[in-house]
């Protein structure tokens, strides 16, 4: 009779509301619970999202950095200027062919010039000319951000080597100039008056929007970017005195999109490279 | 029978799903991005290292060729991993266990040939190539980068090695792997290649030397083979391998540098102020032992000529002498041809050398002249007339003896002018006064180096390519990106 009484009035409580205190308890843990949960949330979010952003810039960074210390071993002349650097490098490979693939091209032979001093020759016979004798008058321009070094007739009229009229596209090899800085490789840009130009790889990187670019002249597909998104990319390229080692120092500030970088993050971001020019400006 | 509860216990689980997928996705992101990170670390550390390895080729290749310049020549030994690939073509692997990250092996391949349009026909010196290729291998699963220009810049090998097929083709790992191939020219250096080089203490007294340059071969940095204090240069560059350096207030038209060490006393530098030098010096060996048929030895105390002959390296031109002792007037001539004409003579003194009184050397005009001595030098009297006033011209080389603890000394000075180059990387050498003016031209390498009375040094930038070779040195480097 008693266990009878007990089922009938668990059967009255399941069937019954909850009391007013009740829902509103209930109501306000769960709403507890999801507010937590929802932060969480959002900061796991934002979290993710900042490690992403820091991962690309990283890796922005060092591909940044691994490809101007590439440029800068085999550099010959480094033009530093903050977000523009220009970098020449010797002319190793003989020229690509259209559709041509990169490893199909050949690396040029290293010979000496009579000096002392190497470069690297022109493959195809017949199209340079040896200097042997110092040549006219001339002016000399120093490589500079916009152009290499250039050796320019001070009077009209063509160029004459070795009995060989030197024509436009010619390669001409000088190498008995007094001024050692002018010896090296050239080519025949300008016939008359002649002007020539000397036979380097010019090699960009600059800063242009948000975007860091590699621009190199003798292959397709140029300029290219390394690295977008970038916000305030400071780019420092330091020639100390000695000119064979090159610092280089790539700030970022990330685009952290959820709450902005702070200034000690945007610290920690500072990448830095020192690279020593190995070829020592000796070799063009 | 009825369960009133289910419901309730549904959605808790239907949540605790719901929050387990919610994070389960994150974490796969976050995994994602930690993941490619570390494949971009970790191809960008090994990339790094097989570079490391490329150069470290090359540095084994100088090592081999500054080998063969010691008197005992053990380069390119096959216990080290050599071979010769005939005529001077040298090919070496080295396998470097645990040296890359995890433990793994760095592979290194290098060829060293010397073509004939690397060779320097001004002084018949051979320029070499050296062809290294560094591997690495990638110690992760082989996974291309998720970024075009890491892979256009890295050019890791997944499944292919890119050099395959090249006569300088690395040998393979089983796996991904890294593969950097460097190609490096180097040049004989000179042992006179500065103005002065100690392998101890470098000592110019308080004598306010001044030490410029000029060069012979230039008639823009010399008169007539000269030099001309109109035309003066820049190159004269001491050293020391030791910490000390007194410079006694000289005024250096060049570079000065120490290992590690101070440079006091400097009035004026006009290049660069350096502290990282190291030059280990290449030792000097007996000559004769190349000569054929051998000379029989003479001893010299009295006045006497010795004739140069016009070709180098002739059984005529070479001279044994067991000493040579001036007291009063004596005199030594090395004679050439009567119009002055390149004429070449060599000498090896096996003993001391001592002039003094009145006593002289000469140097004939077109003659040019090596001394090889192995005990002390002590020349002072009227000291050493080199008649033509080039230092190329007389070259002495100061034997090492065989017991590296013997202390010898080489002195040189006298009324001449001096007019030398001495490399004696194995003696304390002390350079007095030269002659009435003070000056003296030339490169004087020593253990030790001592200047007394002398007012200024002028460094003939043509010994340069003159002389012993004491080293390679690196004038062209690049990779290949292709």
């Amino acid at each position: 009779m008693v266990a009878s009484r007990t089922s009938r009035r668990r059967l009255q409580r399941s069937t019954g509301g909850y009391t007013l205190m009740e829902l509103m308890m209930s109501t306000a843990i769960f709403s507890t619970v999801c507010a937590a949960l929802l932060m969480a949330f959002v900061s796991l979010k934002r979290s993710y999202a900042a490690t992403a952003d820091f991962a690309i810039n990283h890796a922005d960074q060092m591909r940044i950095s691994d490809y101007m210390a590439s440029d800068f071993r085999r550099a010959i002349a480094v033009k530093a200027a903050q977000n523009d650097t220009t970098i020449y490098i010797p002319t190793y490979y003989t020229p690509r062919l259209t559709d041509q693939q990169e490893t199909s091209r050949d690396v040029r032979d290293a010979v000496l010039d009579g000096n002392g001093g190497i470069f690297y020759g022109p493959a195809i016979a017949g199209t340079w000319a040896k200097t042997t004798t110092a040549l006219p008058a001339c002016t000399f321009s120093d490589y500079t951000s916009s152009g290499p070094a250039t050796l320019t007739a001070s009077a009209g009229g063509g160029l004459t080597l070795n009995g060989h009229a030197a024509a436009v596209g010619d390669t001409v090899l000088v190498k008995n100039e007094s001024d050692r800085a002018r010896n090296g490789l050239y080519v025949v840009t300008t016939g008359n008056p002649w002007r020539l130009t000397a036979h380097a790889v010019k090699i960009r990187y600059y800063l242009s929007g948000s975007a860091i670019y590699r621009d190199q002249e003798d292959e397709p597909n140029q300029p290219v970017a390394l690295a977008t998104d970038v916000q305030d990319f400071i780019f420092d390229v330091i020639d100390p005195p000695l000119g064979k080692v090159i610092k280089t120092t790539i700030t970022f500030k990330p685009t952290f999109r959820s709450a902005g970088a702070t200034a000690q993050v945007r610290a920690a971001t500072a990448f830095y490279n020192t690279t020593m020019l190995r070829n020592n400006r000796g070799v063009y | 029978m009825r369960h009133p509860n289910t419901n309730v216990t549904g959605s808790v689980l239907i949540w605790t799903v719901l929050v387990i997928t919610i994070l389960s996705l994150v974490a796969a992101g976050l995994l994602q991005v930690v993941s490619g990170k570390y494949h971009s670390t970790l191809h960008t550390a090994t990339w790094q290292e097989a570079l490391v390895a490329g150069e470290s080729g090359v540095d084994l290749a100088v090592l081999e060729l500054r080998k063969s310049l010691y008197p005992v020549n053990d380069a390119w030994n096959t216990t080290r991993g050599w071979t010769n690939d005939g005529g001077f073509g040298h090919h070496g692997l080295s396998t470097i266990p645990n040296a890359g990250m995890a433990g793994t092996e760095m592979k290194i391949k290098v060829n060293v040939d010397g073509p004939p349009e690397l060779l320097d026909l001004t002084n018949n010196w051979q320029y070499y190539r050296i062809r290294a290729i560094g591997t690495m291998p990638i110690t992760g699963p082989g996974r291309a980068a998720d970024n075009k220009q890491d892979t256009r810049l890295r050019k890791v090998s997944l499944r292919t090695e890119r050099f395959a097929g090249t006569d300088l083709a690395p040998d393979a790992f089983t796996g991904a792997q890294v593969s950097r191939r460097i190609e490096a020219i180097v040049r004989p250096v000179s042992a006179f290649d500065q103005a002065i080089m100690s392998v101890g203490s470098l000592d110019l007294s308080n004598e306010d030397i001044i030490i410029d340059s000029y060069d012979s071969r230039d008639p823009l940095k010399s008169t007539n083979g000269l030099y001309d204090p109109a035309k003066q240069q820049r190159r004269g560059n001491i050293a020391t391998d030791g910490a000390v350096l007194q410079a006694g207030h000289a005024s250096v038209f060049g570079d000065v540098a120490t290992n590690s060490g101070v440079a006091s006393n400097i009035e004026n530098i006009t290049g660069i102020e350096r502290t990282d030098f190291y030059q280990d010096p290449i030792p000097v060996g007996v000559p004769n032992s190349q000569w054929f048929p051998a000379p029989a030895p003479i001893t010299i105390n009295n006045t006497q000529s010795l004739a140069a002959s016009p070709v180098e390296g002739s059984s005529a031109s070479r001279y044994v002498v067991n000493s040579i002792h001036f007291a009063g007037n004596e005199i030594l001539t090395f004679t050439g041809n009567a119009d002055g004409s390149p004429s070449y003579i060599e000498i090896y003194i096996t003993g001391d050398v001592s002039v003094q009184g009145n006593g002289q050397v000469i140097v004939a005009p077109g003659v040019k002249a090596k001394v090889y001595f192995a005990g002390d030098f002590d020349i002072s009297g009227n000291g050493v007339l080199n008649v033509n006033n080039q230092p190329g011209d007389l070259l002495f080389y100061g034997i090492n003896p065989p017991d590296p603890s013997t202390v010898k000394t080489f002195n040189l000075g006298g009324n001449s002018l001096l007019s030398a180059a001495v490399y004696a990387p194995a003696f304390d050498m002390q350079i007095n006064n030269g002659g009435t003016q003070g000056s003296v031209f030339g490169s004087f390498v020593g253990k030790t180096v001592r200047m007394v009375g002398v007012s200024d040094l002028h460094y003939d930038e043509a010994l340069g390519s003159y002389g012993v070779i004491n080293n390679y040195k690196l004038v062209s480097w690049f990779e290949d990106t292709r």
